[in-house]
C-alpha cells in the first residue's frame, strides 16, 4: 500500500480480505466491551447525576410518549377545571343578578309606597283642632274654600276685563 | 431523578451483549466514524436505560432508531468529521502487511475517507463481514435479500474501495 501515482499493482480479492478484516478490528473501540453496569451514568457515579440530567432532556422528545400523554392529560385536566370554575362563577353571577333583579324590583315597589307615605302629608297630623296644614296657617276649610269652579262666561265678566282696569 | 423507575441494569447488560457490537457496525457503516458510532451506542443504552414507556417490544429496533436519530441529530449540528488525512509520503515502502498498515491513523482516515464515498448498503455488508463476522445468509436476513445477492454486494463493495484507494495512490507493493 504505498504512493503509486502511475498504474501500480492492483489489490488482490485476497488483500482486500486482509485489509478490511485489520481494518474493522482497529476501528472497534476498546469502550464497546464495557457494560452500561460500569458506566458511571448508570452505576451513579460521579459523573452521573449531570449526565443523567443532559440524557433525560435528550430522551424526552421521543423516548417517553407515556410521559408526555401523562403531562398533556394533566394539562387538559387543569384546563378542563379551569373553564368549569369559570363557568360556575358566571352562572352563580348571573343567577345572583336574576335574584338582586328580582329583589330590587320588589325593594322599588315597597320603597315607593314607603316613600309616598313619608313624601305625603298628613292633613290630620297635629292640627286635629284648627285645620292648619303647613307653615302659613292655611287651613283645610281656607282650602276648601277655594272656588275651583270654572268661570262663568255669560254676562258679568267686568270685573276680570282689561278694560275695566 | 434517582425515583423515576428505568430499566434494571442486569437486563440493560444482557441486552447490550446481544446487540452492542452488531449496532456499532451499523453505526458505523452509517457514519464511517468509529467513536460517534460507540457514542451512539451508548447514547441508545442510556435512552433506554432511563425509559419508562411501553413496554419495549423489539429491543434491537428500538435502540437502532434511538441511535440513528442520535446520529442524524449530530450530522445536523456539524459536519463529518472524517477526513482524508492520508499524507502519502510518510508511508512506509515495505511489503504489503495491513496490520501495520491499518496501525497507522492516516491509513485508517484514508480508508474511511473511501468507505464514505461508497453506498451506505456496501458499507454496511463490509461492516457486517469484517467486523461481526457474519455469514451470508445473517447479512441477507438483515438486509432483506438473498445470500447470492449479498455476496454479489460484498463482493462489487470491495472492489470499489479497492479503486477508490488506488484512485488515492494507494497500491499493495
Amino acid at each position: 500500500m504505498t504512493d503509486q501515482s502511475d498504474t501500480g499493482p492492483k489489490f488482490s480479492d485476497d488483500q482486500m480480505d486482509q485489509l478490511l478484516h485489520s481494518f474493522y478490528r482497529m476501528e472497534v473501540p476498546a469502550e464497546l466491551d464495557k457494560l452500561p453496569s460500569s458506566w458511571p451514568q448508570v452505576s451513579g457515579g460521579p459523573a452521573a447525576d449531570a449526565q443523567q440530567q443532559e440524557t433525560v432532556t435528550l430522551a424526552a422528545p421521543e423516548s417517553q410518549p407515556v410521559h408526555q400523554t401523562t403531562s398533556a392529560g394533566r394539562g387538559l385536566a387543569v384546563a378542563g377545571a379551569t373553564l368549569a370554575a369559570c363557568l360556575t362563577v358566571i352562572v352563580l353571577s348571573t343567577a345572583g343578578n336574576r335574584t338582586d333583579n328580582t329583589e330590587t324590583a320588589r325593594t322599588n315597589t315597597n320603597t315607593s309606597v314607603v316613600g309616598d307615605s313619608d313624601t305625603l302629608m298628613n292633613v290630620h297630623k297635629g292640627n286635629d283642632g284648627d285645620g292648619v296644614v303647613d307653615d302659613t296657617n292655611t287651613t283645610l276649610i281656607e282650602i276648601d274654600g277655594v272656588d275651583l269652579a270654572p268661570e262663568q262666561k255669560t254676562g258679568d265678566k267686568s270685573e276680570d276685563s282689561p278694560d275695566d282696569q | 431523578m434517582t425515583d423515576v423507575p428505568s430499566i434494571e441494569t442486569d437486563y440493560l447488560d444482557a441486552i447490550y451483549r446481544e446487540y452492542s457490537r452488531e449496532l456499532w457496525a451499523i453505526f458505523y457503516s452509517q457514519c464511517s466514524d468509529p467513536e460517534r458510532a460507540y457514542d451512539a451506542v451508548q447514547e441508545s443504552f442510556l435512552k433506554l436505560h432511563s425509559y419508562t414507556g411501553e413496554p419495549i417490544r423489539d429491543p434491537r429496533a428500538w435502540l437502532l432508531r434511538v441511535g440513528q436519530n442520535w446520529l442524524r441529530d449530530v450530522a445536523r449540528r456539524k459536519s463529518s468529521s472524517c477526513k482524508l488525512t492520508s499524507t502519502l509520503d510518510e508511508i512506509p515502502n515495505e511489503r504489503f502487511a495491513p496490520e501495520q498498515l491499518m496501525a497507522s491513523d492516516e491509513n485508517r482516515g484514508a480508508v474511511r475517507g473511501a468507505l464514505q464515498q461508497m453506498l451506505e448498503d456496501d458499507r454496511k455488508v463490509l461492516v457486517m463481514k469484517y467486523s461481526l463476522d457474519w455469514s451470508s445468509a445473517q447479512m441477507a436476513k438483515v438486509m432483506d435479500s438473498t445470500a447470492a445477492a449479498v455476496d454479489m454486494r460484498l463482493s462489487r463493495a470491495r472492489r470499489r474501495l479497492a479503486e477508490l484507494l488506488e484512485e488515492q495512490g494507494y497500491s499493495n507493493d
